[in-house]
């Protein structure tokens, strides 16, 4: 995504971070798509970021995911990135509305991944807490469970029960109040 | 982590179970997206699921989870499956904090479930919940007051279906210090509140008191930044609406019956909007624009979106042209505007405002039967306009490409008479039409008119019944 004027292009390229994958892959972006992650915030705070951002738990495959995530979010976080410039605060609020459709179906496209990317998405917005991309992530799990009995999400994750049918069915009754 | 689950050992090449291994944390959060009847039941998953309920950070409490089985007394059984759970839970459940309590009792009748409401509310706030969303059944028209409502922590409150104690303005004033986000809907004996802290507001479907033929509203709310109102429609209301100059954005549903005979409140209520930047306006009287507390307003500087959707209703003409001119001429900072259901005819002589800065203007549903100089007007009075959209209106039937081609063709002359403007910024012309209807008028007028603006282009889209609103 191009953006903006010169003027703006050159306070952005002041402001670039480089995001360092655990396969030593580099990544550069703009300070305003790097601070959607607060882990990375509270370094550039600290002033620990020249040379670079060393991400050990994060693969480059997936940092790609996630930075693609900020940057489209950052755009709709900071109005003034987001809008051709010159206007008030009225054009945010109009790039906001039109924004947040757009964003909707980004993120639908976004989740379309496969379980394991998914898990890796999750722990990598958690080591990078990215409160949006954590909540979505874990939303599209809870979605894929919503209304399975538990023999059924057992299945569909690979659960083994370990537990023995004496076990379990003393944990049902227990709990029958949430069975009934 | 302690206790990591066992992988899928005879499994056959089977996947890692990857959500097991997820911290307790993650775990939570991902129980706290479900309804927690479904939350509660992973506990028998296997070891690692046994308690992670026990601590998860949200309750969704929600009548849909419950089913009867037996016919009849269809509710009362259902009402008892979600007590029984609700009180288990509230009792094994050890967190002792909650990111969100939602309650949603849906449509529920035949039930007195105002104690056990009552129960839960209590036990919620002892949580000091962020998130706080009660949704209850107005079935029966059950006449249910809220417990006190204290939380420091509550920043975001839904309610739905209460009836609002007077001391519930003062309970959000004090109790709650922290609220931004406020959403109140069909709840009866509302008449506004005070916070200093919150920053958005809808009161949809609310009022004080039926009975009553004046209600006041107070809202005093001096960092709000976005507000939606509906007005009650059955009587005058006086909305004071105190924000300060925190305000930049609001949608307001006036009250279009024709008893009402105090226009000037919902004038005086437009007045305190001055501020905003963008204005969603429907069902608005022409007469409440032509009211001198509607002419005592400053002038709207910061708007430059405007939507207005069935609005300038009146008996007379003259009057609903000129209110929706009068709004115009407050508004002379505009760079969108969105007109809905407009069914203003233009009467002279009435000088409509020059609107120098309009760059995008959508006419969705609007009738320009008879009426297409009300287009007219627009391009005479919109130098700057870069973008305009007819959506489904209605067109006249003696516009060129009609039927009567004399008649049609003297209309067609008229009308490219009367048309004198420069549209030379105008890029784009879209005409959203259902199929059947004849639009070749439309579209040669453009063409005609390409010498008033030689770098438009015009786009015809066919409707798409999908993509109906709502």
């Amino acid at each position: 995504m191009a953006s903006a004027g010169s003027g703006d292009e050159k306070a952005a390229a002041a402001a670039m971070i480089t995001l360092i994958s655990s396969d030593n892959e580099k990544f550069e972006v703009t300070e305003a798509t790097a601070t959607l992650s607060q882990t990375i915030r509270h370094m550039i705070e600290d002033g620990c970021t020249d040379g670079g951002v060393p991400l050990p738990n994060v693969t480059s495959k997936i940092l790609a995911r996630v930075i693609e995530y900020c940057k489209k979010h950052a755009t709709a976080a900071a109005g003034e990135e987001g809008s051709s410039s010159s206007f008030s605060d009225a054009a945010f609020l109009e790039v906001d509305r039109a924004f947040l459709e757009e964003l909707e179906e980004f993120d639908d496209a976004f989740l379309e991944v496969d379980r394991a990317t998914l898990f890796d998405l999750i722990l990598a917005a958690n080591y990078l807490d990215i409160k949006g991309l954590l909540n979505l992530t874990c939303q599209k799990v809870a979605d894929s469970v919503k209304g399975k009995t538990p023999e059924q999400i057992r299945e569909m994750y690979n659960i083994v029960n370990d537990l023995t049918p004496e076990e379990e069915a003393e944990i049902r009754r227990e709990t029958q109040w949430a069975f009934e | 982590m302690e206790a990591a689950p066992k992988r899928a050992r005879a499994g056959g090449g089977s996947a890692p179970d990857r959500l097991s291994t997820l911290p307790d944390e993650l775990l939570h959060r991902v129980l706290s997206f479900l309804p927690s009847r479904q939350a509660v039941q992973t506990t028998v998953l296997s070891k690692r699921w046994i308690d992670l309920w026990r601590s998860m950070p949200a309750l969704n409490l929600i009548i849909s989870e419950f089913r009867s089985t037996t016919a009849g007394h269809y509710d009362q059984e259902r009402w008892g499956k979600m007590e029984n759970f609700t009180t288990n839970l509230l009792m094994r459940h050890r967190a002792p904090r909650l990111d969100a309590f939602r309650l949603n009792t849906g449509r529920i009748s035949g039930v007195d479930w105002r104690r056990d409401v009552d129960r839960w509310f209590r036990r919620a706030m002892e949580y000091c919940p962020v998130v706080m969303e009660i949704w209850l059944s107005r079935a029966g028209g059950v006449r249910y007051h809220l417990p006190k409502l204290v939380s420091c922590h509550l920043k975001r409150l839904n309610i739905s279906g209460v009836f609002l104690e007077r001391s519930f303005a003062e309970q959000l004033h004090s109790g709650c210090p922290v609220l931004e986000d406020l959403k109140i809907w069909e709840c009866r004996g509302f008449r506004g509140f005070q916070s200093d802290t919150l920053k958005n507001l809808v009161a949809f479907d609310c009022w004080a008191d039926a009975d009553a033929d004046t209600d006041t509203w107070t809202i005093r709310a001096p960092s709000l930044a976005s507000v939606c109102l509906s007005l009650p429609y059955y009587n005058s209301t006086d909305v004071l609406l105190d924000t300060g100059n925190s305000l930049v954005e609001a949608s307001i549903r006036g009250s279009l019956s024709y008893y009402i005979s105090r226009r000037d409140s919902q004038a005086v209520l437009l007045g305190s909007l001055v501020n905003v930047t963008s204005l969603e306006l429907s069902c608005f009287n022409a007469m409440v624009f032509l009211d001198k507390e509607f002419d005592k307003a400053p002038i709207f500087e910061n708007l430059r979106t405007l939507s207005l959707e069935e609005c300038f209703v009146g008996i007379h003409e003259e009057d609903k042209f000129m209110s929706f001119g009068r709004l115009l001429q407050k508004s002379p900072n505009l760079e969108k505007l969105t007109l809905q259901n407009l069914r203003v005819r233009p009467t002279a002589p009435f000088e409509f405002p020059v609107l120098e800065n309009l760059r995008t203007l959508l006419l969705d549903e609007c009738d320009l039967c008879g009426n297409i100089l009300l287009l007219r007007h627009f391009l005479r009075s919109s130098p700057n306009l870069e973008k305009l959209t007819l959506r489904l209106c209605r067109l006249p039937k003696v516009f060129p490409g009609g039927k009567g081609k004399a008649k049609s063709k003297k209309a067609y002359c008229q009308f490219q008479n009367l048309v004198h403007f420069k549209c030379q910024k105008l890029k784009s012309t879209e005409i959203i039409y259902r199929e059947g209807r004849k639009i070749q008028g439309l579209v040669s007028f453009f063409l005609g008119i390409s010498g008033c603006a030689p770098k438009n282009t015009i786009t015809l889209t066919k409707y798409e019944e999908k993509r109906a609103r709502l």
